[in-house]
């Protein structure tokens, strides 16, 4: 069975958040994270490439060319990305696991961090 | 005024085109320079003078490099330190060739082009490739350290194991020619005397023995052709090898544990293009007979 690193940085996660649900490309992403976060969180463009680039290998996003060529991109094409499952599960995770630190007990199962 | 700040947006613009195009890595560049210019293009609309825009840009740019090229001297010292380890057991020289074969380092790349290279000047280059010879070099690695050794220097002694192993396979090739050529004699002679002057002729003349050993010689042959797996191919391999005479069969025994089947497959390949050509003119000779008989047959009537 493929080996799928499912832990996340605080990064990774608002990155397959912003993509839950919704194509997005780039800078669609920072503009969602910031106005998601009131201004409070700005993704830096030397923060987000390289973590799209590593989620992506990992198998979390998949990447896909779209078509149109903006004139105020100077002629070049938007990447846009979609969620997998394995990125799906990996959200799952961590959301078990913050609900399950909040309570009393943790009761995470072993295998699934 | 206006111009001057024109001039100075135009030539950062120019800047951050060619740090773009230089630093980034390929397939990032068309993503990064769009959303950058997009970016720019919003903040137009939001009224920020031109000068700051590109400026902004630029900035971006620039930090985006910066930290590739810092995950990038990260990486590097990483697998240099990897690279750099003794070996001194047998699992540590795959973990080796894992990390040299992970991606495409310069190291990877210095091996690389030195073994082909070599592979090159020796005449090899049509068969082997660098990927073929890491099999070899694993076991080399592993032998030598099984009888005790230890590598210090990896990366120095898997080129040269590399260069040994390609010396070895020069020479292999070498005396592959001259037995090729040898039986190629040999299986020609054999051919002749079977196969060049027989036909219903010769099988009426030969003896009931004979001309069983023939049929069978031409059921081993027509099976080879149609063989369609490896095992079958195999098997029909192995039948045909048992009919053969003392001295291909030695051959084949002196071949065979040392894994290479090239004299087998080229002996066979020989054995079925004379077969095949026999078949077809002995085929083209029916169909004259045929084509003969029907016409005389249509003219009689």
């Amino acid at each position: 069975m493929k080996h799928i690193d499912l832990s996340l940085s605080l990064l990774e996660e608002f990155l397959l958040l912003a993509l839950k649900g919704k194509e997005r490309y780039g800078l669609d992403i920072r503009n969602h994270i910031a106005l998601s976060s009131c201004g409070r969180y700005t993704v830096q463009p030397g923060n987000l490439y390289p973590t799209l680039e590593r989620l992506e290998k990992r198998g979390l996003i998949v990447g896909r060319w779209g078509e149109d060529r903006p004139e105020s991109r100077k002629g070049a094409r938007r990447k846009y990305y979609t969620i997998t499952a394995d990125g799906d599960q990996a959200l799952e995770i961590v959301d078990a696991f913050r609900l399950n630190l909040k309570g009393d007990q943790p009761v995470l199962d072993e295998a699934e961090i | 005024m206006y111009s001057f700040v024109s001039l100075w947006s135009l030539w950062i613009e120019k800047l951050t085109a060619v740090i773009l195009k230089s630093f980034l890595p390929a397939f990032m560049q068309e993503e990064v320079t769009g959303d950058l210019w997009e970016e720019s293009d919003e903040l137009k609309s939001q009224g920020m003078p031109k000068l700051l825009r590109v400026l902004l840009v630029f900035w971006r740019a620039v930090e985006l490099c910066a930290v590739l090229w810092e995950r990038d001297c990260a990486d590097r010292i990483h697998i240099r330190s990897a690279l750099s380890r003794s070996l001194s057991a047998t699992n540590e020289v795959e973990e080796f060739f894992d990390v040299l074969l992970h991606s495409d380092n310069p190291w990877k790349i210095g091996i690389e082009a030195f073994v082909n290279a070599r592979l090159a000047s020796s005449n090899l280059g049509d068969g082997y490739n660098f990927s073929s010879l890491v099999p070899a070099l694993i076991e080399d690695g592993v032998q030598m350290i099984e009888s005790g050794e230890q590598i210090h220097n990896p990366l120095a002694w898997s080129r040269k194991a590399a260069h040994r192993i390609i010396l070895e396979k020069q020479e292999l090739m070498k005396i592959e020619d001259q037995l090729r050529r040898l039986l190629l004699e040999e299986i020609n002679e054999d051919l002749l005397c079977e196969f060049k002057h027989s036909d219903r002729k010769r099988e009426r003349g030969a003896t009931t023995s004979r001309r069983n050993r023939l049929r069978q010689e031409e059921s081993s042959v027509a099976l080879l052709i149609l063989a369609q797996s490896d095992y079958e191919q195999q098997q029909a391999e192995e039948a045909w090898v048992r009919r053969r005479r003392w001295k291909q069969k030695l051959l084949f025994g002196w071949y065979e544990p040392t894994g290479i089947y090239l004299l087998v497959s080229f002996i066979l390949s020989t054995y079925c293009l004379q077969f095949a050509k026999l078949m077809n003119s002995r085929l083209d000779r029916v169909i004259t007979r045929r084509e003969r008989e029907a016409t005389t047959r249509s003219s009689l009537t």
